[in-house]
């Protein structure tokens, strides 16, 4: 089973995130049972390859090399961000983790869902980026 | 020649806020949309190729708040359906608010639920 694994949002937006001891946890276990995993950072998260040195890691993929690497893949699991709504609208199996924001608001109709609210700090947000 | 009216879809929020609104698009193909977006061009388009939706839609682009109230009075002067769609919310959705009081052809989204759900339920007379 090949498995990609998406741990940032955007930079203004780290509260979305699962921390990262979580996915390096995750990760670890999904190894064990012989998944093959693979990790995503976008052009913002590069610093977070440090956590992912013995996986391959793929760094500021375009919007095309993320739909062709996506499609090889069985399963992504992914904060609550733009990465989630970019591989369900492609209609990939999209495992969403929640923390701070509220699933019911932004999940999309194709996704699962995770919601943690123990282990992200919790922001009375909607879950935007507040541009207006 | 196209003579499909405009329909104006305004979204002032995240690229990953954009996604609702393409749902919207893809439940209903066969209208020509003029996309008013705070995100960039290229990206958006980008977006829309590789989602497929290979339909009539243009994209316009905009940093300053000014030059989208001066993009939306000028639809609003051709008489075309401006529709806000989800997420719409905070100041963006008082100034939506404000415009459908102008112009009747507008519509806004509901606030409360979930944005993919509320674009979905967007019905265009």
């Amino acid at each position: 089973m090949n498995i990609l694994i998406c741990p940032g949002s955007a930079e203004d937006q780290k509260f979305k995130r699962w921390p990262i001891l979580n996915f390096i946890e995750l990760i670890d276990k999904l190894k064990l049972k012989d998944y093959n995993v693979q990790v995503v950072l976008g052009p913002e998260e590069n610093y977070l390859s440090k956590n992912f040195s013995k996986l391959k890691v793929i760094n500021s993929a375009s919007f095309n090399d993320l739909k062709i690497i996506s499609s090889q893949k069985d399963l992504i699991i992914c904060n609550d961000s733009f990465l989630m709504h970019f591989f369900c609208m492609l209609g990939r199996k999209v495992l969403a983790l929640y923390g701070p924001t509220i699933s019911s608001r932004t999940l999309p109709p194709n996704a699962h869902k995770i919601e943690d609210r123990g282990s992200i700090k919790k922001k009375t947000l909607l879950g935007h980026k507040k541009l207006w | 020649m196209n003579k499909k009216k405009q329909i104006v879809l305004v979204n002032l929020w995240g690229l990953g806020d954009l996604f609702p609104t393409f749902h919207f698009i893809k439940k209903n193909k066969d209208k020509k949309y003029y996309f008013i977006t705070t995100q960039n061009k290229h990206d958006v388009e980008n977006l829309i190729e590789l989602i497929d939706l290979n339909l009539d839609i243009s994209v316009s682009p905009y940093k300053k708040k000014l030059l989208v109230i001066f993009d939306i009075f000028k639809n609003i002067l051709n008489n075309n359906l401006i529709i806000f769609t989800a997420p719409l919310s905070g100041k963006a959705r008082k100034f939506a608010a404000i415009i459908s009081f102008f112009h009747k052809k507008t519509i806004l989204v509901n606030e409360k639920g979930n944005m993919y759900y509320l674009n979905e339920k967007i019905k265009m007379h």
